[in-house]
């Protein structure tokens, strides 16, 4: 076991667990993979001969993050940093409590002062006496930074352990969501992403978008997005309203909501064919752009024809807000052309074969709502890496050990990293106490 | 005060010459032995300094955000941030001084070349609004500052054992104490875009629900931290130094520059409107 323990811990297991998840990621950035292509086998991936292909497939070479020997890599060096983090913490607890050696500091320099007055200067320096052996006496300055690796290491940790939580019990529900519709959650209507546990927190029943706010920058940029939401826990509950915005999340039971980016209005028309059937079509359109630049969007319509749709927001293009909205339709069979018309709310017009009228438009965006575990215990993780660091590298221990000989003192430097750059500190700390002797020259 | 394009680039035009005075006269004063004339030269940044902040500041003003997603704000700031790190860090570390011949040089190339991007003013996306982008951000600037200045250790240590840079090198601390100073800022920059990736990591989660996506950005972030977690490993544990962990180092400094000036250009970041 300790055998295993220190081979896990060794600086080659180390470095080179660390150097495969970096080639790893390289792996994942330069090759395009199932991510970016909406978790579909890529087409590099599908344009390969069979074989190959089951190599590079079984090889997870365009899922590099989500591919079995990546996990076991990052399992065995979360295994590695546990058991690190544990020797540490012996290694720390050490190194802040032992007692200097009696027969330490051989050499140094030696000044002719008391102890007390050694003292005075040293903690004038910021050390603290910490630990005595006799004659033996250690100062040590920023012994908060002993704990810094164990911290890093610690907060690592935290971190991987909770973001596996999160993995196994993660729960986010996208809906879609029309103004002043009430949405029920359904397979139809949200779509879930479960984790490996498919831990699912219960839903509520509905949600009703009541108000959605959009706020735009004088250059007709989407500045702010805010909906209030009315969720109904069962059907028959009333409804308790929440308010989201865009970097702006609320809570609603379990679930933590949050506001898409995306947004535009749906359109129901009333299509009449020429048999004279009347049918319903929404069209869900995203906002357009600028005021100057319409928002396009289609539909498929029966017998081969198809149905291509643009709206501004005003039709006099003096405002981005949703003023005087314009609607453009056109009718194609394959690229035939059929038929335009220009349409406001309420309005009918024949479009080729069709006559449609606008019948209403609303609000549509989507809506997040993350009800898995562990985040704060990620953000813990966090808060403890970043006090590791700090500890680390900006209070690096510095530790002086004085010796009683008669009359004197004889000091020394004990710095573990980077002794070279507290040198200075330690010389100006030696001329304090002598300052008729240049640092550094004083015989011990 | 109303800011106007001209008044915002001709404070920057006024930086960059105070900057460029400053670089002349320090690294005048480096090469030929001449303490007063560097001293000048290191003051002289706190005018260029002055006139760069009411630039900024200004700049700010009229955009109404920090210095988050333009590329001449981002390189301005950068620079001004680079400046003030660079003036803070020579208290504690008295001989990090000479790293000015590439430090104060690389602020004024750094903020013409944002003028040279044609300043624009780009609102802020809705979901850039946050106290941890700002954070974010900061964190990520002082671990270019002192990346910056690790590269510049690197480089000194890698001519002067070719045995170039002799006026340079009696300013500087012997080889292996260069070494050092690579080495430790290198620590620094690790620690800082370490606290900027995880400050990143919770804007993300508050603007969109999740913390960790593997965006390219964020992924070519990661690659850029371990490969310094690499480097401080290789340094610590397999005993690293000279000539070869110089070395690495210019690879980490390669990296970085791609990580946070080249990964934002690609579309499918959640990062792209910044420095498009």
């Amino acid at each position: 076991m300790n055998a295993l323990a220190k081979k896990l811990t060794s600086r080659s297991t180390v470095i080179a667990l660390l150097s495969l998840i970096t080639a790893a990621l390289l792996v994942a950035l330069l090759v395009p993979q199932r991510g970016t292509s909406g978790g579909k086998v890529p087409g590099w991936v599908a344009a390969l001969p069979g074989q190959l292909r089951s190599v590079v497939e079984w090889l997870g070479i365009d899922n590099v993050v989500g591919s079995s020997w990546f996990l076991v890599v990052v399992a065995l060096f979360s295994l590695s940093l546990m058991v690190s983090t544990w020797n540490q913490l012996a290694a720390v607890r050490g190194a802040a409590r032992r007692p200097p050696r009696a027969d330490a500091v051989p050499d140094g320099p030696a000044v002719e002062a008391p102890l007390a007055a050694v003292a005075e200067v040293l903690e004038k320096g910021g050390y603290r006496l910490t630990a005595s052996s006799g004659p033996v006496h250690r100062f040590v300055k920023y012994r908060l930074g002993y704990w810094g690796n164990f911290l890093l290491h610690l907060g690592l940790v935290i971190v991987v352990l909770f973001s596996l939580v999160y993995v196994v019990t993660q729960h986010r529900v996208f809906i879609r969501l029309v103004g002043g519709e009430k949405t029920a959650f359904t397979p139809e209507t949200a779509s879930e992403v479960l984790g490996a546990l498919q831990f699912r927190q219960e839903l509520p029943a509905a949600v009703t978008l009541a108000k959605l706010e959009p706020a735009f920058w004088p250059n007709d940029r989407l500045a702010t997005l805010a909906s209030e939401l009315a969720f109904s826990r069962r059907p028959s509950d009333p409804p308790e309203r929440v308010a989201v915005a865009t970097s702006d999340k609320s809570h609603y039971g379990p679930f933590l909501v949050y506001q898409g980016t995306v947004f535009g209005r749906t359109f129901d028309l009333e299509i009449i064919s020429p048999q004279g059937g009347l049918s319903l079509e929404r069209l869900f359109l995203p906002y357009p752009p600028a005021r100057n630049r319409a928002a396009y969007g289609e539909a498929t319509l029966k017998e081969g024809l198809v149905l291509k749709a643009k709206y501004l927001a005003d039709a006099s293009q003096k405002s981005v807000n949703l003023a005087d909205p314009l609607l453009t339709l056109r009718v194609y069979r394959g690229s035939d052309l059929l038929g335009e018309t220009t349409l406001r709310r309420g309005e009918m017009g024949s479009v080729g074969p069709l006559m449609v009228r606008w019948a209403r438009d609303a609000w549509w965006t989507d809506i997040l709502l993350d009800g898995s575990r562990g985040l704060t215990g990620i953000f813990a993780g966090f808060a403890v890496i970043l006090a590791g660091v700090l500890c680390a590298y900006c209070l690096v221990p510095r530790e002086v050990l004085v010796r009683e000989e008669g009359g004197r003192v004889v000091m020394q430097q004990v710095v573990r990293r980077f002794a070279e750059l507290y040198r200075d500190e330690f010389d100006e700390l030696v001329a304090a106490l002598a300052p008729s002797l240049p640092a550094g020259e004083e015989g011990g | 005060m109303k800011g106007s394009f001209a008044l915002v680039t001709g404070f920057h035009w006024g930086a960059v010459i105070v900057y460029v005075v400053a670089s002349i006269l320090f690294i005048y004063g480096q090469y030929f032995d001449r303490p007063a004339m560097a001293k000048r030269g290191l003051w002289a940044l706190f005018p260029g300094l002055v006139l760069h902040g009411i630039g900024l500041g200004i700049w700010w003003r009229m955009v109404g955000h920090g210095p988050y997603i333009d590329r001449f704000e981002v390189l301005s700031s950068n620079a001004w941030v680079l400046l003030v790190a660079f003036l803070l860090f020579i208290i504690p570390y008295p001989r990090l001084k000479t790293a000015g011949v590439v430090v104060i040089p690389a602020s004024f190339i750094l903020v013409a070349l944002g003028l040279f991007f044609n300043p624009e003013m780009k609102s802020l996306p809705p979901t850039f609004r946050s106290v941890w982008l700002v954070l974010h951000i900061i964190f990520y600037k002082i671990a270019f500052s002192a990346i910056i200045i690790a590269f510049a250790f690197s480089i000194f240590f890698l001519m002067i054992r070719r045995g170039r840079l002799a006026g340079l090198a009696r300013k500087l601390p012997d080889l292996p104490g260069i070494d050092i100073y690579a080495y430790r800022f290198a620590g620094f920059g690790f620690t800082f875009w370490a606290i900027g990736m995880l400050a990143g990591s919770i804007w993300a989660h508050q603007s969109w629900g999740i913390f960790w996506n593997w965006d390219p950005v964020q992924t070519w972030s990661l690659v850029t931290w371990a490969m310094f977690g690499i480097y401080l490993h290789l340094r610590r544990f397999f005993a690293w130094q000279g000539e070869r962990a110089a070395w690495l180092f210019v690879v980490c400094f390669v990296l970085t520059l791609v990580s946070l000036f080249f990964t934002p250009l690609f579309e499918s970041s959640i990062h792209a409107e910044y420095f498009k």
